[in-house]
């Protein structure tokens, strides 16, 4: 497996995350997991658009990093998970729990989209149909609707990174 | 003084990698990608050690004839592999811990939003049919083995050993399964 450094990942936080660690270390999974299937396609068409969504799937990585140093600021969550009624706010801890949550969510429908891609390409290129390249196209068109998703998703998590920022001074 | 007129010995053929099955070669982890590709070598071996059982005769030097066919179709399973291993590290399901945290959300079970099962457009199954095909091979090979034991005397060998060479080609064939199988020739 190619290291942090190659494929140029931000650093891991260096602290102690609690329970946003391995939230973290699924993420960062997925980001390399992205990163192969971009190598895997390597001469293919499909790799300059796997490639330019990496950088987005590098700043949700960076901003699921920040938020979580941001939440392990915060007093531990309750334990009560669900039934909070319309009116009541879930804890700020929680709340940024949620949002990675939603960030590895749409960052896993990107991945799958990125490694649907590359099989298609990678099964083409074996036996060339018409079909299999049609399934790459398909597949390439679901990445740009995941894409959005993550753009989405980074636009989320650093609004609220400031907010709770801002509170916490 | 007479000096000896050294000759230097040319380098031996390189070995295809694949000529002796090492399921150990590539590495593909030691999950489910590892065991599928495995049964494609355990095929590759058994396919040999029924070559080694057999009298000598046609059938048996028939049989050695078609082994070199073999290791291009495995080099393909472990491309396959390997291609998997790098791009479903667990599995063709989903990774049961991302579920797991994803489950615990505090506001909902997020893991909903994404299918057991990631999506795969045909690399397992392209794996599987490998598999599948020399294991087709190998298996006609005892067939054929257990028909020349129990009657030495078959004067028929020549068109089961059409049927295994059909079946050899059938696998190397990339990706299409074999239209037939020996035992519907025969």
């Amino acid at each position: 497996m190619t290291g942090p450094a190659d494929l140029d990942l931000p650093a891991a936080p260096s602290w102690d995350l609690a329970e946003f660690g391995p939230r973290y270390a699924a993420a960062e999974q997925m980001a390399r997991r992205y990163a192969a299937a971009v190598a895997l396609v390597a001469g293919h068409p499909a790799r300059d658009q796997l490639a330019a969504a990496w950088p987005t799937v590098r700043i949700v990585l960076e901003a699921v990093g920040r938020s979580c140093l941001t939440a392990i600021r915060q007093p531990p969550r309750s334990t009560r998970r669900r039934g909070l009624t319309r009116r009541q706010r879930p804890a700020r801890r929680s709340r940024h729990l949620h949002q990675v949550h939603l960030a590895l969510v749409a960052l896993a429908q990107a991945v799958d989209a990125a490694v649907a891609t590359a099989v298609s390409v990678v099964l083409a290129a074996e036996a060339p149909e018409a079909g299999r390249r049609a399934e790459a196209d398909d597949w390439l068109t679901a990445l740009g609707a995941a894409v959005a998703q993550l753009e989405l998703t980074v636009a989320m998590l650093t609004d609220d990174g400031g907010a709770a920022s801002a509170g916490d001074r | 003084m007479t000096r000896r007129s050294r000759t230097v010995a040319p380098d031996p053929e390189p070995a295809d990698p694949f000529d002796r099955a090492d399921a150990w070669a590539p590495a593909v982890g030691f999950g489910y990608w590892r065991a599928v590709y495995g049964g494609c070598c355990d095929a590759l071996l058994a396919y040999d050690r029924i070559t080694a059982t057999m009298p000598p005769g046609p059938l048996r030097g028939k049989l050695v004839e078609l082994r070199p066919e073999l290791p291009a179709r495995l080099a393909r399973a472990a491309r396959l592999a390997e291609v998997a291993a790098l791009l479903f590290p667990a599995g063709p399901a989903r990774e049961p811990a991302l579920l797991a945290l994803l489950a615990d959300d505090p506001l909902d079970d997020l893991s909903r939003r994404l299918s057991p099962v990631p999506p795969d457009p045909g690399l397992r199954e392209a794996l599987l049919t490998a598999r599948e095909e020399l294991w087709r091979v190998a298996e006609d090979a005892a067939r054929l083995a257990v028909r020349v034991w129990e009657n030495p005397t078959a004067t028929d060998v020549p068109a089961w050993l059409t049927g295994l060479a059909g079946g050899v080609a059938t696998a190397l064939a990339a990706g299409v399964p074999g239209p037939c199988h020996l035992e519907d020739e025969l």
